[in-house]
């Protein structure tokens, strides 16, 4: 069956010092697995012609047979700005709703809350005290990001600031009650939807510009399904049981940046604040 | 015959424990890098860099390259006893060379001015990892002194005109006065070469068919360094970790870097930089970087530094910088209290 790219031959793959894990199950297994999968999908679509999306990704794949989402990628539209519908203010478009049914199911109090934090967003808004942006809003942010996958771990590297996230995708779980504006991130693959499952956050981030948040109990799952080699459809399902009344999905697309040679640059956000502060106090810059 | 086995015997025995307690980047007998599915060296890990070898020679040691383990014995000793957690940080070469010196105390000279002969102090040690001895005396293996090369006229000249500049002219701005404080108080790039030691030094790396990417604990920087592609760095924005670029030179992975927004070491942004990671053994990763600038030095110089697994957990953990940062409103708050009291 078709795999990777990276032409092993059997011979290579016995002389690995160490197992690299990159098969979830036994060689035997997994074939079989694929094998009954493939059956199935294939008589399905003979009976059933909507269910084909699930297995159309015909891109790139690692060798353990997962798509490989390794390049540079970056969300278009507006959600950065406001998550939920919005017109246009001055330098920032207009935008239809991310938001499955529309709007955040905020609990009253919270309700409240957004719009404090809406009315106040030109100096409460973490992002614009170049504070780490947490989870999803990085994803959403006019920065592109790279992502290097290996079998045990995914790393997403952000323009915005160098942030980083880790995805752990070795099985291993959420660790020992922490918190961090990124939360913890583990990972692991749904036939061909990466799910990484992030917990641990601080409660001091936005969901965006327009001053939706949540708190330090937010448990984000967010689904990566590539659909092309070109974009991924994204997909979060929020959960916060102080703010929200219920669990919430968002849902929109990335989308992969094409240019040769592209790399990402610096966005050293403090160094811009600090300009921005300098002007505002009589700096000669 | 009984008396020369006995000596043979011997001297056998300490040539064996000399041997075993020889240079950090012997590869042990019989081992190979375990290999990626893709076939070359695996590399990855948790690195961390914790040797208290200093970068120069000190000029103490003349031309000594090598300690005996006895001499490496003590100053492992006098390290244990003066970093007993109580002192101010020792950072970069501070911790061989306060134990060469046999100093019974140690104090940064942070902040040390006319008005403050006692300075201000630092970190405390307590939150520094402990560094490891061996029986090098300089990371710099060219040139074999073991010292960085002559610097070149211009260099010096360029170096007095900013120091010139800096006395004679207080920031003019505000803009000026944060430029001034350099970037790791504002919080930030990452920085190559990867010299940092025994604060936040902590590098994973991790290898996918075509890219290495380096994530650096210190300001959460991410080294994402493509492989095969030898052509040129495109021409564009130099930035704070450069352009690099990767190939593997048999199991070593050799990264070639230009277009940095600001040299290292003292040299200028034009430094090229070339970096080559072997791992000599299950825990051990040889780290050698060449800074190559003729504006700078009269010759390129390398330095080499072993890495070791990570201690504790083996994970890097976030490390939110500017989120914490009080540091830039408590210097600008201390110069604007202290212009006022000698405006009195």
């Amino acid at each position: 069956m078709a795999r990777g790219t990276s032409g092993l031959t059997s011979g290579q793959a016995r002389r690995h010092a160490q197992p690299e894990r990159d098969l979830e199950l036994p060689q035997h297994a997994m074939t079989l697995t694929r094998s009954v999968k493939a059956w199935l999908a294939g008589a399905l679509l003979c009976v059933v012609p909507g269910l084909a999306h699930a297995q159309t990704y015909d891109g790139p794949r690692t060798t353990a047979g997962h798509p490989d989402l390794s390049g540079i990628w970056q969300v278009l539209g507006s959600a950065a700005w406001d998550l939920e519908a919005h017109n246009a203010q001055d330098g920032i478009p207009a935008g239809l709703s991310v938001v499955d049914g529309g709007t955040i199911p905020y609990t009253p109090a919270a309700a409240a809350r957004r719009e404090t934090n809406r009315a106040n967003r030109l100096t409460h808004d973490p992002v614009r005290k170049c504070f780490l942006p947490g989870v999803p809003r990085i994803t959403s942010l006019p920065w592109p990001f790279q992502v290097v996958q290996t079998p045990d771990l995914m790393v997403m590297s952000y323009e915005y600031a160098h942030t980083v996230r880790l995805i752990y995708t070795d099985g291993s779980p959420h660790p020992l009650p922490n918190d961090f504006w990124m939360g913890d991130s583990r990972g692991h693959w749904a036939d061909d939807t990466l799910v990484v499952d992030t917990t641990h956050f601080n409660g001091e981030t936005w969901l965006d510009a327009a001053g939706n948040f949540h708190s330090n109990e937010l448990h984000v799952v967010e689904r990566y399904t590539p659909v092309t080699e070109y974009h991924i459809d994204y997909e979060v399902t929020l959960e916060d049981p102080q703010v929200y009344t219920r669990p919430w999905t968002m849902r929109l697309p990335i989308y992969k940046r094409m240019e040769p040679g592209l790399r990402l640059l610096d966005y050293d956000c403090v160094d811009h604040l600090l300009g921005a502060l300098s002007q505002s106090e009589g700096g000669a810059q | 015959m009984r008396k020369r086995s006995i000596a043979t015997l011997v001297a056998t025995v300490a040539l064996a424990v000399i041997a075993s307690t020889g240079t950090a980047g012997q590869v042990p007998d019989g081992w190979t890098a375990p290999r990626t599915p893709d076939g070359h060296a695996n590399l990855q890990g948790i690195w961390a860099s914790d040797s208290a070898t200093p970068l120069e020679r000190p000029e103490e040691l003349a031309d000594k390259a090598t300690l005996s383990d006895e001499e490496v014995a003590t100053l492992r000793t006098r390290a244990a006893e003066l970093f007993d957690g109580e002192t101010d940080a020792a950072f970069g070469d501070s911790v061989f060379r306060a134990a060469l010196g046999d100093r019974q105390d140690y104090q940064s000279g942070d902040g040390v001015t006319k008005a403050t002969p006692k300075g201000t102090g630092n970190y405390n040690q307590f939150w520094l990892i402990d560094r490891w001895f061996d029986n090098r005396t300089s990371l710099i293996v060219d040139p074999p002194n073991g010292r960085i090369p002559p610097r070149m006229a211009e260099a010096e000249q360029r170096s007095e005109a900013a120091r010139t500049a800096r006395a004679t002219n207080g920031p003019q701005t505000l803009s000026e006065e944060l430029t001034r404080l350099g970037s790791g108080l504002r919080c930030g790039g990452g920085r190559v070469p990867m010299t940092g030691r025994g604060y936040n030094s902590n590098y994973q790396i991790f290898q996918s068919a075509d890219h290495i990417a380096i994530q650096m604990e210190m300001m959460h920087d991410t080294r994402l360094i493509p492989i095969g592609d030898r052509s040129t760095a495109s021409p564009g924005p130099r930035s704070d970790l450069g352009t690099s670029r990767g190939h593997w030179d048999g199991d070593t992975l050799v990264v070639e870097t230009t277009n940095l927004s600001r040299g290292a070491s003292g040299s200028s942004p034009d430094l090229r930089l070339t970096e080559r990671f072997t791992r000599v053994g299950p825990d051990t990763l040889q780290y050698e970087y060449t800074m190559d600038d003729p504006s700078t030095w009269t010759q390129p110089w390398t330095a080499r530094v072993y890495m070791r697994p990570a201690p504790g957990t083996g994970v890097i953990y976030e490390f939110a910088c500017h989120e914490g940062n009080y540091a830039i409103e408590h210097t600008l708050r201390g110069a604007r209290t202290q212009e006022l009291s000698e405006s009195r």
